[in-house]
């Protein structure tokens, strides 16, 4: 990983006015700041509402920011020098149903200047990769939305750009293609690109990411290295049979086949143990509890979710 | 400053438009009736008499003083209604559609979209009026034994309307973001607005008598083309008044839509 930034925003806001109906105004985003290195996958989480799209239109110049800087590349984004460097897959992909996937995609290369055989090379190549050969010449109107979403990522990879914003690039994808897309994603990282992802599914995002930014409420609550974000002590899952007589002290629930109760670190899991066996209850199993990316998402945005 | 993909684009999905399809299964009809429904009998080049659906009659003035130019005033509001319902709410569907994104983050500026898009649509409009206009001439001109370029010269005087038209459409639809209430507001403009710009030029209100400034005069457009399509003298200058309208109609629009949120 290299420490030149790709994305870099200073205290970036917009408020959305209000109008005739609502005089209120929105403010979507308050004081975002953020970079993504070159050959980093920066994952954007946040409950829905909470700015993520705004942020990334805000990246790709189709909405102006209220206030603060955003760069690509080192550039303003207003500059639009940035094109030709920069892969977008928006969450809703929904091309013209009247055309056929070879004819989207050639259309969209050559918007980005790609002509000729380069063109129809990166067609092929992206058509394979995705598994669209075999539909190439279908209208999309009979695609299923897993195909539509496969078309969306080809053609965010056809020009190979060097800057990836992907908004749920695995929903709707069956478990196959959401690993091939992680192939993908990782591949894509390694040989040096960098990618903004929004995405509700944590646990593919756990699988990909190397930072993490949580935007609540139009801010950015927490940002760092996923490594960084998780909890340093080891967490431990204690079962038992029956409802225990411990008191307040531990905090036991109760579960299907039992109850049980997390604690942190190994000093006290040992003094739960020693707890219980004073108190003569037997342990049914204990068993390393991993903490996910969806506690540290819920533990910042504290549960007020509208996902 | 323009994108030949998006022309290409634009002017493929205007074509495919139910407005346009209804506006092309009404030019064929007429191609028809021109076709296999009229016959003209000729003496040294004139007209003797006509034979319409096997019923011959010699009241050749009356094809000619009603009958052609209804059929011309007919075919001229049919036509225009259905590429104002065609192409008047695209620029809205525009604005709506998710894909304009993926559009927008690779074209290289907006107002290179916007004008690109423009363009495609007034090609669609002009490639259909043209089509149906060379074919209506070789027909007639076969029929009537004698070289036809006034169609030709209608369709592009209707060309030229439509365009006006769709440039005040434009703005509206930058404006307000609703294709109904452009399509609504296209057919005020031109089937209502028209005859009554016209009537408040002749007014001595000061206020009213600034109306006509503001928006392009779709009557006299009218007039024009009809003129043009009957073979009558008619004067072109009101074209270059309406071009500078649409200009700056179309420069606002470009301007608004290049600073407005996607």
């Amino acid at each position: 990983m290299s420490t030149n930034n790709v994305v870099e925003t200073k205290d970036l806001a917009k408020v959305y006015a209000g109008h005739l109906l609502s005089r209120e105004s929105v403010h979507a985003l308050q004081e975002v700041s953020f970079e993504v290195g070159e050959g980093e996958i920066f994952a954007l989480l946040g409950p829905n509402g909470a700015g993520k799209t705004t942020l990334t239109k805000i990246l790709l110049g189709l909405v102006k920011p209220t206030s603060g800087t955003a760069t690509l590349f080192g550039m303003p984004v207003s500059a639009g020098m940035w094109k030709d460097k920069v892969g977008y897959l928006p969450e809703l992909f929904q091309p013209q149903r009247n055309l056929t996937a070879q004819g989207i995609l050639m259309f969209l290369g050559k918007l980005s200047s790609m002509k000729g055989e380069e063109l129809r090379r990166r067609v092929d190549q992206v058509m394979e990769q995705l598994g669209l050969t075999e539909v190439r010449s279908r209208k999309v109107g009979s695609f299923s939305k897993g195909m539509i979403l496969r078309l969306g990522i080809a053609q965010a990879l056809l020009h190979e750009p060097q800057l990836l914003f992907l908004d749920e690039p695995t929903e709707g994808l069956d478990p196959l293609g959401r690993r091939k897309v992680r192939e993908i994603l990782i591949d894509l990282r390694d040989r040096g690109v960098s990618i903004l992802l929004n995405s509700h599914l944590l646990s593919e995002v756990e699988m990909v990411a190397d930072k993490v930014g949580i935007l609540h409420k139009g801010k950015m609550v927490a940002q760092g290295l996923l490594k960084d974000m998780m909890p340093p002590d080891q967490l431990y899952q204690v079962q038992i049979a029956r409802k225990p007589t411990l008191g307040e002290k531990w905090d036991f629930r109760e579960e299907t086949s039992g109850w049980a109760c997390v604690v942190k670190g190994a000093e006290m899991l040992d003094a739960l143990l020693a707890d219980l066996r004073t108190n003569g209850i037997t342990v049914q199993s204990v068993s390393p509890f991993r903490t996910t990316l969806e506690d540290v998402f819920i533990s910042y945005i504290g549960g007020d979710s509208n996902a | 400053m323009l994108s030949w993909p998006i022309i290409k684009h634009s002017f493929g999905r205007t074509l495919l438009q139910p407005g346009l399809l209804f506006a092309g299964i009404v030019q064929v009809a007429v191609l028809l009736f021109f076709l296999f429904g009229i016959y003209f009998k000729l003496d040294h080049g004139e007209i003797v008499s006509i034979t319409i659906f096997n019923h011959e009659t010699e009241q050749v003035p009356t094809y000619q003083n009603i009958m052609l130019p209804s059929l011309a005033e007919s075919l001229h509001y049919g036509l225009m209604f259905f590429f104002i319902v065609g192409m008047a709410g695209l620029f809205t569907e525009d604005l709506k559609d998710p894909f304009l994104g993926v559009v927008l983050a690779r074209a290289h500026s907006r107002e290179e979209f916007f004008l690109s898009e423009f363009a495609g649509i007034v090609l669609a409009s002009l490639a259909s009026l043209l089509l149906f206009s060379m074919l209506i001439c070789i027909i007639l001109s076969a029929k009537l034994d004698a070289l036809l370029f006034t169609p030709i010269l209608g369709a592009l005087s209707f060309t030229g309307e439509v365009i006006i038209l769709l440039t005040v459409c434009s703005f509206f639809a930058v404006l307000v973001g609703s294709s109904t209430a452009v399509i609504i507001l296209g057919v005020i403009i031109y089937f209502f607005l028209g005859p009554l710009l016209m009537l408040i030029e002749k007014t001595d209100n000061l206020t009213l008598s600034f109306v006509p400034y503001l928006i392009p005069p779709m009557g006299k457009f009218y007039t024009i083309t009809q003129g043009l399509l009957l073979g009558k003298p008619v004067s072109v200058t009101e074209f270059l008044k309406g071009a500078i309208q649409a200009s700056v109609y179309l420069g606002i629009a470009c301007f608004l839509f290049s600073r407005r949120d996607v």
